[in-house]
Protein backbone atom coordinates (compact mmCIF):
# COMPACT_ATOMS: atom_id res chain seq x y z
CA UNK A 1 0.00 0.00 0.00
CA UNK A 2 2.86 2.49 -0.35
CA UNK A 3 1.79 3.64 -3.61
CA UNK A 4 -1.65 4.58 -1.84
CA UNK A 5 -0.03 6.21 1.02
CA UNK A 6 1.85 8.58 -1.77
CA UNK A 7 -0.72 9.09 -3.60
CA UNK A 8 -2.96 10.63 -0.65
CA UNK A 9 -0.09 12.14 0.76
CA UNK A 10 0.23 14.03 -2.40
CA UNK A 11 3.95 14.39 -2.16
CA UNK A 12 4.18 12.77 -5.62
CA UNK A 13 2.14 11.03 -8.63
CA UNK A 14 2.74 7.54 -8.56
CA UNK A 15 0.72 4.86 -10.57
CA UNK A 16 -2.36 3.81 -9.10
CA UNK A 17 -1.64 1.02 -11.11
CA UNK A 18 0.60 0.26 -8.70
CA UNK A 19 -1.36 -1.08 -6.34
CA UNK A 20 -2.58 -3.91 -8.35
CA UNK A 21 0.57 -6.78 -7.29
CA UNK A 22 -0.51 -5.34 -3.54
CA UNK A 23 -4.23 -6.40 -3.96
CA UNK A 24 -2.87 -9.38 -5.58
CA UNK A 25 -0.77 -10.48 -3.01
CA UNK A 26 -3.10 -9.39 -0.15
CA UNK A 27 -6.39 -11.34 -2.17
CA UNK A 28 -3.33 -14.22 -3.36
CA UNK A 29 -4.11 -14.40 -6.41
CA UNK A 30 -1.63 -13.43 -9.70
CA UNK A 31 -1.62 -10.40 -11.61
CA UNK A 32 -3.15 -10.98 -14.88
CA UNK A 33 0.04 -11.17 -17.76
CA UNK A 34 2.85 -10.46 -14.44
CA UNK A 35 4.81 -12.86 -13.17
CA UNK A 36 4.52 -13.84 -9.94
CA UNK A 37 7.49 -11.94 -7.71
CA UNK A 38 9.93 -13.92 -5.68
CA UNK A 39 7.22 -14.30 -2.63
CA UNK A 40 5.87 -17.61 -4.06
CA UNK A 41 2.81 -18.64 -3.03
CA UNK A 42 0.47 -22.06 -2.67
CA UNK A 43 0.22 -22.04 -6.46
CA UNK A 44 3.87 -22.17 -6.92
CA UNK A 45 4.55 -24.54 -3.75
CA UNK A 46 2.81 -27.29 -5.72
CA UNK A 47 2.42 -26.16 -8.82
CA UNK A 48 5.94 -26.51 -10.43
CA UNK A 49 6.78 -27.76 -13.78
CA UNK A 50 8.83 -30.74 -12.37
CA UNK A 51 5.56 -32.09 -10.22
CA UNK A 52 3.42 -31.71 -13.54
CA UNK A 53 5.92 -33.72 -14.83
CA UNK A 54 6.11 -36.25 -12.71
CA UNK A 55 2.49 -36.49 -12.56
CA UNK A 56 2.25 -37.02 -16.27
CA UNK A 57 4.88 -40.65 -15.59
CA UNK A 58 3.10 -41.52 -12.88
CA UNK A 59 -0.53 -41.02 -12.73
CA UNK A 60 -1.43 -40.11 -8.74
CA UNK A 61 -4.51 -41.09 -7.13
CA UNK A 62 -7.99 -38.38 -7.77
CA UNK A 63 -7.95 -37.52 -4.09
CA UNK A 64 -4.50 -35.70 -4.69
CA UNK A 65 -5.71 -33.70 -7.05
CA UNK A 66 -8.83 -32.77 -5.59
CA UNK A 67 -6.93 -32.22 -1.67
CA UNK A 68 -4.77 -30.06 -4.40
CA UNK A 69 -7.03 -27.98 -5.53
CA UNK A 70 -9.01 -27.74 -2.63
CA UNK A 71 -5.96 -26.26 -0.91
CA UNK A 72 -5.21 -23.97 -3.67
CA UNK A 73 -8.54 -22.73 -3.56
CA UNK A 74 -9.23 -22.42 0.12
CA UNK A 75 -6.05 -21.35 1.03
CA UNK A 76 -4.90 -24.54 3.33
CA UNK A 77 -1.17 -24.56 3.79
CA UNK A 78 -0.87 -27.59 5.97
CA UNK A 79 -3.13 -29.36 3.05
CA UNK A 80 -0.54 -28.34 0.67
CA UNK A 81 2.54 -30.05 2.97
CA UNK A 82 -0.06 -33.00 3.05
CA UNK A 83 -0.66 -33.33 -0.83
CA UNK A 84 3.19 -32.51 -0.94
CA UNK A 85 4.46 -35.04 1.37
CA UNK A 86 2.18 -37.68 0.10
CA UNK A 87 3.02 -37.43 -3.71
CA UNK A 88 6.93 -38.01 -2.25
CA UNK A 89 6.37 -40.89 -0.24
CA UNK A 90 2.98 -42.56 -2.02
CA UNK A 91 2.07 -42.44 1.67
CA UNK A 92 -1.78 -40.97 1.92
CA UNK A 93 -1.90 -41.76 5.90
CA UNK A 94 -0.50 -37.59 6.45
CA UNK A 95 -3.16 -36.56 3.19
CA UNK A 96 -6.29 -38.50 5.43
CA UNK A 97 -5.03 -36.98 8.35
CA UNK A 98 -4.84 -33.75 6.95
CA UNK A 99 -7.87 -33.36 5.26
CA UNK A 100 -11.13 -33.64 7.81
CA UNK A 101 -8.67 -30.50 9.40
CA UNK A 102 -9.08 -28.79 6.54
CA UNK A 103 -12.51 -29.62 5.88
CA UNK A 104 -13.41 -28.05 8.78
CA UNK A 105 -11.25 -24.96 9.01
CA UNK A 106 -13.02 -24.10 5.67
CA UNK A 107 -16.53 -24.79 7.26
CA UNK A 108 -15.41 -23.19 10.57
CA UNK A 109 -14.93 -19.77 7.88
CA UNK A 110 -17.84 -20.29 6.26
CA UNK A 111 -19.62 -20.13 9.39
CA UNK A 112 -17.81 -17.14 10.15
CA UNK A 113 -18.78 -15.59 6.66
CA UNK A 114 -22.54 -16.18 7.18
CA UNK A 115 -22.33 -14.67 10.96
CA UNK A 116 -20.40 -11.49 9.30
CA UNK A 117 -23.13 -11.21 6.82
CA UNK A 118 -25.56 -11.36 9.44
CA UNK A 119 -24.02 -9.04 11.84
CA UNK A 120 -24.24 -6.50 9.06
CA UNK A 121 -27.97 -7.36 8.45
CA UNK A 122 -28.11 -6.17 11.91
CA UNK A 123 -27.32 -2.92 10.82
CA UNK A 124 -30.39 -2.51 9.27
CA UNK A 125 -31.59 -0.97 12.65
CA UNK A 126 -29.23 1.25 12.29
CA UNK A 127 -29.72 2.82 8.87
CA UNK A 128 -33.04 2.96 9.88
CA UNK A 129 -32.38 4.93 12.56
CA UNK A 130 -30.12 7.05 10.38
CA UNK A 131 -33.09 7.50 7.51
CA UNK A 132 -34.85 9.23 11.47
CA UNK A 133 -32.30 11.04 12.14
CA UNK A 134 -31.77 12.57 8.57
CA UNK A 135 -35.25 13.39 8.59
CA UNK A 136 -35.23 15.36 11.66
CA UNK A 137 -32.37 17.14 10.49
CA UNK A 138 -34.30 17.60 7.04
CA UNK A 139 -37.10 18.93 8.93
CA UNK A 140 -35.19 21.68 11.04
CA UNK A 141 -32.63 22.76 8.33
CA UNK A 142 -35.70 23.31 5.96
CA UNK A 143 -37.37 25.43 9.05
CA UNK A 144 -34.38 27.52 9.19
CA UNK A 145 -33.15 27.50 5.93
CA UNK A 146 -37.12 28.91 5.21
CA UNK A 147 -36.57 31.46 8.10
CA UNK A 148 -33.15 32.76 6.57
CA UNK A 149 -34.19 33.01 2.79
CA UNK A 150 -37.41 35.16 4.48
CA UNK A 151 -34.90 37.31 6.25
CA UNK A 152 -32.62 37.42 3.57
CA UNK A 153 -35.51 38.73 1.18
CA UNK A 154 -36.71 41.30 3.84
CA UNK A 155 -33.16 42.48 4.71
CA UNK A 156 -32.48 42.93 1.37
CA UNK A 157 -36.02 44.85 0.44
CA UNK A 158 -36.06 47.05 3.46
CA UNK A 159 -32.27 48.32 2.90
CA UNK A 160 -33.51 49.26 -0.71
CA UNK A 161 -36.16 50.70 0.33
CA UNK A 162 -34.40 53.33 3.08
CA UNK A 163 -31.81 53.79 0.93
CA UNK A 164 -34.25 54.81 -1.85
CA UNK A 165 -36.13 56.89 1.25
CA UNK A 166 -32.58 58.64 1.94
CA UNK A 167 -32.00 59.53 -1.60
CA UNK A 168 -35.41 61.29 -1.76
CA UNK A 169 -35.41 63.14 1.59
CA UNK A 170 -31.97 64.21 1.03
CA UNK A 171 -32.71 65.66 -2.04
CA UNK A 172 -35.74 67.59 -0.53
CA UNK A 173 -34.00 68.77 1.97
CA UNK A 174 -30.94 69.69 -0.56
CA UNK A 175 -33.33 71.60 -2.75
CA UNK A 176 -35.19 73.57 0.14
CA UNK A 177 -32.37 74.48 1.44
CA UNK A 178 -30.59 76.02 -1.44
CA UNK A 179 -33.73 77.87 -1.94
CA UNK A 180 -33.94 79.63 1.85
CA UNK A 181 -30.09 80.59 0.55
CA UNK A 182 -31.15 82.14 -2.62
CA UNK A 183 -33.99 83.99 -0.99
CA UNK A 184 -32.66 85.29 1.72
CA UNK A 185 -28.91 86.47 -0.48
CA UNK A 186 -30.46 88.27 -3.45
CA UNK A 187 -27.52 87.44 -5.24
CA UNK A 188 -26.50 83.92 -4.67
CA UNK A 189 -26.29 81.78 -7.26
CA UNK A 190 -24.86 78.94 -5.43
CA UNK A 191 -21.59 79.58 -4.70
CA UNK A 192 -20.71 78.48 -1.17
CA UNK A 193 -17.92 77.89 0.54
CA UNK A 194 -16.87 73.99 1.40
CA UNK A 195 -16.40 74.57 4.86
CA UNK A 196 -19.27 76.84 5.43
CA UNK A 197 -21.66 74.09 3.39
CA UNK A 198 -20.07 71.18 5.51
CA UNK A 199 -21.83 72.73 8.56
CA UNK A 200 -24.94 73.38 7.28
CA UNK A 201 -27.71 71.03 9.10
CA UNK A 202 -28.86 69.68 5.45
CA UNK A 203 -25.25 67.92 5.46
CA UNK A 204 -25.03 66.84 9.29
CA UNK A 205 -28.67 65.36 9.20
CA UNK A 206 -27.90 63.90 5.93
CA UNK A 207 -24.75 62.32 7.36
CA UNK A 208 -26.94 61.20 10.61
CA UNK A 209 -28.90 59.92 8.41
CA UNK A 210 -26.69 57.72 6.68
CA UNK A 211 -24.60 56.77 9.09
CA UNK A 212 -27.37 55.16 11.35
CA UNK A 213 -28.98 53.18 8.29
CA UNK A 214 -25.13 51.85 8.01
CA UNK A 215 -25.04 50.93 11.07
CA UNK A 216 -28.44 49.46 11.78
CA UNK A 217 -28.10 46.90 8.31
CA UNK A 218 -24.53 46.73 9.62
CA UNK A 219 -26.03 45.43 13.14
CA UNK A 220 -28.65 42.92 10.97
CA UNK A 221 -25.74 41.11 8.83
CA UNK A 222 -24.18 40.71 12.00
CA UNK A 223 -26.81 39.05 13.70
CA UNK A 224 -27.49 37.53 10.69
CA UNK A 225 -24.00 36.42 10.21
CA UNK A 226 -23.48 35.28 14.20
CA UNK A 227 -26.58 32.96 13.79
CA UNK A 228 -26.02 30.89 10.71
CA UNK A 229 -22.56 30.49 12.11
CA UNK A 230 -24.17 29.20 14.83
CA UNK A 231 -26.72 27.01 12.85
CA UNK A 232 -23.30 25.82 10.57
CA UNK A 233 -21.54 24.61 13.70
CA UNK A 234 -24.21 22.85 15.06
CA UNK A 235 -24.44 21.36 11.89
CA UNK A 236 -20.98 20.07 11.66
CA UNK A 237 -20.96 19.05 14.67
CA UNK A 238 -23.57 16.49 13.87
CA UNK A 239 -22.41 15.50 10.87
CA UNK A 240 -18.64 14.29 13.01
CA UNK A 241 -20.79 12.86 14.90
CA UNK A 242 -23.06 11.19 12.50
CA UNK A 243 -20.76 9.35 10.44
CA UNK A 244 -18.68 7.63 13.13
CA UNK A 245 -20.27 4.65 14.50
CA UNK A 246 -22.33 5.79 17.45
CA UNK A 247 -25.29 4.50 19.35
CA UNK A 248 -28.52 5.51 18.77
CA UNK A 249 -29.36 6.60 22.06
CA UNK A 250 -26.02 8.96 21.47
CA UNK A 251 -27.64 9.58 17.89
CA UNK A 252 -30.71 11.19 19.61
CA UNK A 253 -28.57 13.21 22.10
CA UNK A 254 -26.95 15.01 19.46
CA UNK A 255 -29.50 15.42 16.59
CA UNK A 256 -30.87 18.74 16.65
CA UNK A 257 -34.32 18.82 17.59
CA UNK A 258 -37.69 20.65 15.77
CA UNK A 259 -38.31 22.27 18.88
CA UNK A 260 -35.13 23.94 18.76
CA UNK A 261 -35.82 27.92 18.78
CA UNK A 262 -35.22 29.36 15.30
CA UNK A 263 -31.91 31.83 16.68
CA UNK A 264 -32.11 34.33 13.30
CA UNK A 265 -29.37 34.85 11.19
CA UNK A 266 -26.04 36.28 10.21
CA UNK A 267 -23.52 38.73 8.06
CA UNK A 268 -21.71 39.95 6.20
CA UNK A 269 -18.17 41.48 5.17
CA UNK A 270 -18.04 44.91 6.95
CA UNK A 271 -16.21 46.40 4.76
CA UNK A 272 -18.56 46.50 2.65
CA UNK A 273 -20.80 48.69 4.36
CA UNK A 274 -18.01 50.70 5.54
CA UNK A 275 -17.45 51.48 1.64
CA UNK A 276 -21.08 52.46 1.57
CA UNK A 277 -21.30 54.38 4.78
CA UNK A 278 -17.60 56.03 3.51
CA UNK A 279 -19.50 56.46 0.14
CA UNK A 280 -22.31 57.68 1.21
CA UNK A 281 -20.62 60.68 3.15
CA UNK A 282 -18.20 61.23 0.99
CA UNK A 283 -21.24 61.82 -1.78
CA UNK A 284 -22.69 64.47 0.84
CA UNK A 285 -19.16 66.54 1.16
CA UNK A 286 -18.29 66.53 -2.65
CA UNK A 287 -21.84 66.61 -3.47
CA UNK A 288 -22.40 70.01 -1.74
CA UNK A 289 -18.91 71.02 -2.69
CA UNK A 290 -19.42 70.64 -6.50
CA UNK A 291 -23.26 72.04 -5.98
CA UNK A 292 -21.22 75.04 -4.86
CA UNK A 293 -18.67 75.22 -8.10
CA UNK A 294 -16.29 75.48 -5.02
CA UNK A 295 -14.27 72.33 -4.71
CA UNK A 296 -11.32 72.30 -2.69
CA UNK A 297 -8.60 69.84 -3.77
CA UNK A 298 -9.23 67.94 -0.59
CA UNK A 299 -13.22 67.41 -1.36
CA UNK A 300 -11.82 66.36 -4.75
CA UNK A 301 -9.64 64.06 -3.62
CA UNK A 302 -12.23 62.38 -0.52
CA UNK A 303 -14.54 62.53 -3.47
CA UNK A 304 -12.24 60.36 -6.00
CA UNK A 305 -11.86 57.28 -3.31
CA UNK A 306 -15.23 57.19 -2.72
CA UNK A 307 -17.38 55.79 -5.86
CA UNK A 308 -20.99 57.64 -4.50
CA UNK A 309 -18.61 61.06 -4.30
CA UNK A 310 -16.73 60.08 -8.13
CA UNK A 311 -20.25 59.68 -9.42
CA UNK A 312 -21.40 63.41 -8.34
CA UNK A 313 -18.64 64.78 -9.57
CA UNK A 314 -20.24 64.17 -13.39
CA UNK A 315 -23.60 65.85 -11.95
CA UNK A 316 -20.80 69.06 -11.40
CA UNK A 317 -19.63 69.07 -14.90
CA UNK A 318 -23.44 69.00 -15.75
CA UNK A 319 -24.29 71.89 -13.69
CA UNK A 320 -21.33 73.49 -15.20
CA UNK A 321 -22.77 72.62 -18.78
CA UNK A 322 -26.18 73.97 -18.04
CA UNK A 323 -24.62 77.59 -16.23
CA UNK A 324 -23.07 77.82 -19.60
CA UNK A 325 -26.29 78.16 -21.53
CA UNK A 326 -28.68 79.14 -18.89
CA UNK A 327 -30.03 82.97 -18.87
CA UNK A 328 -29.40 83.85 -15.06
CA UNK A 329 -32.97 84.31 -14.05
CA UNK A 330 -34.15 81.22 -14.92
CA UNK A 331 -31.32 79.79 -14.32
CA UNK A 332 -31.60 80.05 -10.63
CA UNK A 333 -34.83 78.50 -10.52
CA UNK A 334 -33.50 75.52 -12.75
CA UNK A 335 -30.49 75.44 -10.97
CA UNK A 336 -32.44 74.49 -7.25
CA UNK A 337 -34.47 72.17 -9.45
CA UNK A 338 -31.67 70.16 -11.37
CA UNK A 339 -29.20 70.35 -8.87
CA UNK A 340 -31.76 68.40 -6.27
CA UNK A 341 -32.61 65.97 -9.29
CA UNK A 342 -29.13 65.30 -9.71
CA UNK A 343 -28.13 64.70 -6.65
CA UNK A 344 -31.11 62.56 -5.91
CA UNK A 345 -30.39 60.69 -9.21
CA UNK A 346 -26.75 60.34 -8.36
CA UNK A 347 -27.10 59.57 -5.01
CA UNK A 348 -29.63 56.39 -5.50
CA UNK A 349 -27.91 55.20 -8.29
CA UNK A 350 -24.69 55.31 -6.56
CA UNK A 351 -26.45 53.43 -3.66
CA UNK A 352 -28.18 51.14 -5.69
CA UNK A 353 -24.68 50.70 -6.98
CA UNK A 354 -23.61 49.05 -3.88
CA UNK A 355 -26.77 46.68 -3.57
CA UNK A 356 -25.76 43.69 -5.40
CA UNK A 357 -22.97 43.20 -3.23
CA UNK A 358 -24.52 44.09 -0.66
CA UNK A 359 -27.07 41.57 -1.41
CA UNK A 360 -24.31 39.05 -2.69
CA UNK A 361 -23.01 38.97 0.90
CA UNK A 362 -26.60 38.32 2.37
CA UNK A 363 -26.76 35.39 -0.10
CA UNK A 364 -23.14 34.43 0.75
CA UNK A 365 -24.58 34.23 4.13
CA UNK A 366 -27.55 32.01 3.33
CA UNK A 367 -25.19 29.84 1.00
CA UNK A 368 -22.82 29.16 4.26
CA UNK A 369 -26.21 27.78 6.17
CA UNK A 370 -27.14 25.51 2.90
CA UNK A 371 -23.41 24.06 2.67
CA UNK A 372 -23.38 23.28 6.34
CA UNK A 373 -26.82 22.05 6.47
CA UNK A 374 -26.75 20.38 3.00
CA UNK A 375 -24.36 17.77 4.38
CA UNK A 376 -25.60 16.91 7.05
CA UNK A 377 -28.77 15.79 6.12
CA UNK A 378 -27.82 14.22 3.04
CA UNK A 379 -24.98 11.93 4.80
CA UNK A 380 -26.79 9.68 7.20
CA UNK A 381 -29.06 9.05 4.37
CA UNK A 382 -26.62 8.08 2.18
CA UNK A 383 -25.23 6.33 4.62
CA UNK A 384 -28.03 4.33 5.11
CA UNK A 385 -28.80 3.35 1.94
CA UNK A 386 -25.03 1.97 1.97
CA UNK A 387 -25.84 -0.19 4.82
CA UNK A 388 -28.66 -1.59 3.02
CA UNK A 389 -27.23 -2.39 0.19
CA UNK A 390 -24.03 -3.64 1.71
CA UNK A 391 -26.01 -5.60 3.60
CA UNK A 392 -27.93 -6.97 1.40
CA UNK A 393 -24.85 -7.95 -1.14
CA UNK A 394 -22.88 -9.04 1.69
CA UNK A 395 -25.79 -11.56 2.29
CA UNK A 396 -26.17 -12.90 -1.05
CA UNK A 397 -22.02 -13.19 -1.52
CA UNK A 398 -22.01 -15.38 2.02
CA UNK A 399 -24.44 -17.51 0.83
CA UNK A 400 -22.96 -18.08 -2.59
CA UNK A 401 -19.64 -18.49 -1.65
CA UNK A 402 -20.57 -20.83 1.57
CA UNK A 403 -22.95 -22.99 -0.77
CA UNK A 404 -19.44 -23.17 -3.47
CA UNK A 405 -17.18 -24.43 -0.31
CA UNK A 406 -19.90 -26.82 0.72
CA UNK A 407 -19.83 -28.03 -2.90
CA UNK A 408 -16.56 -28.29 -2.82
CA UNK A 409 -16.52 -29.96 0.47
CA UNK A 410 -19.28 -32.56 -0.19
CA UNK A 411 -16.88 -33.33 -3.53
CA UNK A 412 -13.80 -33.52 -1.67
CA UNK A 413 -15.50 -35.83 1.38
CA UNK A 414 -17.01 -37.84 -1.22
CA UNK A 415 -13.23 -38.67 -2.85
CA UNK A 416 -12.06 -39.30 0.36
CA UNK A 417 -15.09 -42.01 1.22
CA UNK A 418 -13.33 -44.73 -1.10
CA UNK A 419 -9.61 -44.22 1.02
CA UNK A 420 -10.93 -43.96 4.44
CA UNK A 421 -13.24 -47.35 4.31
CA UNK A 422 -9.84 -48.97 2.75
CA UNK B 1 -32.64 40.35 -6.17
CA UNK B 2 -34.30 37.26 -4.20
CA UNK B 3 -32.46 35.13 -2.33
CA UNK B 4 -33.09 31.47 -3.43
CA UNK B 5 -35.40 28.91 -1.44
CA UNK B 6 -34.10 25.45 -2.24
CA UNK B 7 -32.49 23.30 -0.16
CA UNK B 8 -31.22 20.53 -2.45
CA UNK B 9 -29.93 17.35 -1.05
CA UNK B 10 -28.02 14.58 -2.97
CA UNK B 11 -29.22 11.22 -2.49
CA UNK B 12 -26.94 8.02 -3.23
CA UNK B 13 -26.18 7.82 -6.65
CA UNK B 14 -24.95 11.83 -7.16
CA UNK B 15 -22.78 11.22 -4.36
CA UNK B 16 -20.96 8.16 -5.78
CA UNK B 17 -21.34 9.89 -9.24
CA UNK B 18 -19.13 12.66 -7.36
CA UNK B 19 -16.96 10.16 -5.85
CA UNK B 20 -13.22 10.07 -6.88
CA UNK B 21 -12.47 7.56 -9.76
CA UNK B 22 -9.76 6.61 -7.95
CA UNK B 23 -12.26 4.48 -5.28
CA UNK B 24 -14.30 2.87 -8.38
CA UNK B 25 -10.87 1.55 -9.97
CA UNK B 26 -9.85 0.15 -6.93
CA UNK B 27 -12.94 -1.35 -5.95
CA UNK B 28 -13.33 -3.18 -9.28
CA UNK B 29 -9.61 -4.08 -8.83
CA UNK B 30 -10.61 -5.54 -5.76
CA UNK B 31 -13.60 -7.50 -7.15
CA UNK B 32 -12.30 -8.69 -10.18
CA UNK B 33 -8.85 -9.53 -8.51
CA UNK B 34 -10.88 -11.63 -6.24
CA UNK B 35 -13.21 -13.26 -7.77
CA UNK B 36 -10.54 -14.44 -10.57
CA UNK B 37 -9.08 -16.06 -7.35
CA UNK B 38 -12.06 -17.96 -6.91
CA UNK B 39 -14.61 -16.92 -4.91
CA UNK B 40 -15.72 -20.43 -3.42
CA UNK B 41 -13.05 -19.60 -0.53
CA UNK B 42 -15.49 -17.67 2.40
CA UNK B 43 -11.11 -16.13 2.95
CA UNK B 44 -11.33 -14.94 -0.08
CA UNK B 45 -14.06 -12.84 0.38
CA UNK B 46 -12.76 -11.91 4.03
CA UNK B 47 -10.11 -10.87 3.04
CA UNK B 48 -11.20 -8.59 -0.27
CA UNK B 49 -13.87 -7.19 2.48
CA UNK B 50 -10.94 -6.40 5.09
CA UNK B 51 -8.94 -5.12 2.01
CA UNK B 52 -12.16 -2.72 1.04
CA UNK B 53 -12.84 -1.74 3.90
CA UNK B 54 -8.60 -0.61 4.83
CA UNK B 55 -8.54 1.38 1.21
CA UNK B 56 -11.99 2.98 1.97
CA UNK B 57 -10.79 4.56 4.89
CA UNK B 58 -7.78 5.50 3.68
CA UNK B 59 -9.54 6.93 0.87
CA UNK B 60 -11.96 8.66 3.14
CA UNK B 61 -14.72 6.97 1.33
CA UNK B 62 -15.17 3.63 3.35
CA UNK B 63 -18.95 3.01 2.70
CA UNK B 64 -18.88 3.55 -1.01
CA UNK B 65 -15.80 1.26 -1.23
CA UNK B 66 -17.45 -1.64 0.22
CA UNK B 67 -20.30 -0.82 -1.91
CA UNK B 68 -18.49 -0.94 -4.98
CA UNK B 69 -16.11 -4.05 -3.65
CA UNK B 70 -19.27 -5.97 -3.09
CA UNK B 71 -20.65 -4.71 -6.49
CA UNK B 72 -17.79 -5.81 -7.84
CA UNK B 73 -17.63 -8.93 -6.49
CA UNK B 74 -21.57 -10.08 -7.18
CA UNK B 75 -20.64 -9.12 -10.79
CA UNK B 76 -16.97 -9.21 -11.34
CA UNK B 77 -15.41 -7.27 -14.35
CA UNK B 78 -12.39 -9.24 -16.06
CA UNK B 79 -9.34 -8.90 -14.44
CA UNK B 80 -7.34 -7.12 -17.37
CA UNK B 81 -10.08 -4.51 -18.08
CA UNK B 82 -9.99 -3.56 -14.28
CA UNK B 83 -6.06 -3.23 -14.05
CA UNK B 84 -6.50 -1.42 -17.72
CA UNK B 85 -8.25 1.42 -16.08
CA UNK B 86 -6.66 0.97 -13.09
CA UNK B 87 -3.43 1.73 -14.98
CA UNK B 88 -5.11 5.15 -17.07
CA UNK B 89 -6.88 5.86 -14.14
CA UNK B 90 -9.80 7.15 -16.30
CA UNK B 91 -13.55 6.77 -14.13
CA UNK B 92 -15.00 4.08 -15.91
CA UNK B 93 -17.88 1.93 -15.33
CA UNK B 94 -17.09 -1.82 -15.68
CA UNK B 95 -18.94 -3.53 -17.81
CA UNK B 96 -20.38 -6.66 -16.09
CA UNK B 97 -19.79 -10.36 -17.09
CA UNK B 98 -22.44 -12.51 -16.51
CA UNK B 99 -22.42 -13.89 -12.74
CA UNK B 100 -20.22 -17.00 -11.86
CA UNK B 101 -21.71 -19.63 -10.35
CA UNK B 102 -19.51 -20.64 -7.74
CA UNK B 103 -21.62 -23.49 -6.29
CA UNK B 104 -20.16 -25.30 -8.99
CA UNK B 105 -17.27 -27.07 -8.29
CA UNK B 106 -16.33 -27.11 -12.20
CA UNK B 107 -17.20 -23.28 -12.36
CA UNK B 108 -14.27 -21.31 -14.54
CA UNK B 109 -13.00 -19.20 -11.56
CA UNK B 110 -12.49 -16.04 -13.94
CA UNK B 111 -9.35 -14.19 -15.21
Amino acid sequence: MRDLMRLLEGDTRPSVAGLAPDLAAALDVPVPDQPRGSGGGLRDTIGSIAGRARNLMRPEPPIYGAARDFALEFGETQLVAAVTEARRSGDQTALLQALPAALEAVRARAIAVVSAAEAQAQALSVAQDLDQAADRIESVARQRNAAIARRATMLKRHIREDLNALAEDAAEEFEADFRRLSERKKGWFGKLDTADLNDRQVIKNLERRYQSLARRYQDQLDLLDREVAEFCDEFTHVSDEALTPITRVEFRAIAPRPALDLKAMSAVDRASNRTLMAGAVGAVASGAAMQTGIMTAGAVIGAAITPVGAAVLGAVALAGVWKMFATPGERRMRDLRERARTLEDQLREEIMAKLPRFEAEVDAIVARFRAAAVPDIARPRIEAVRIREIASAHRGLAQAVVAAANARIDRLVSLMAPQTQV
Amino acid sequence: MDTPQELLVPDAAQDEARAAPVVRCLAGTIGALAAAGGLASPKRLETALAVAASIGETLGEPSLTRVLTLRALSAPPAPREALGLLETGRDHTFRRRPRVDHARPDAPAGG
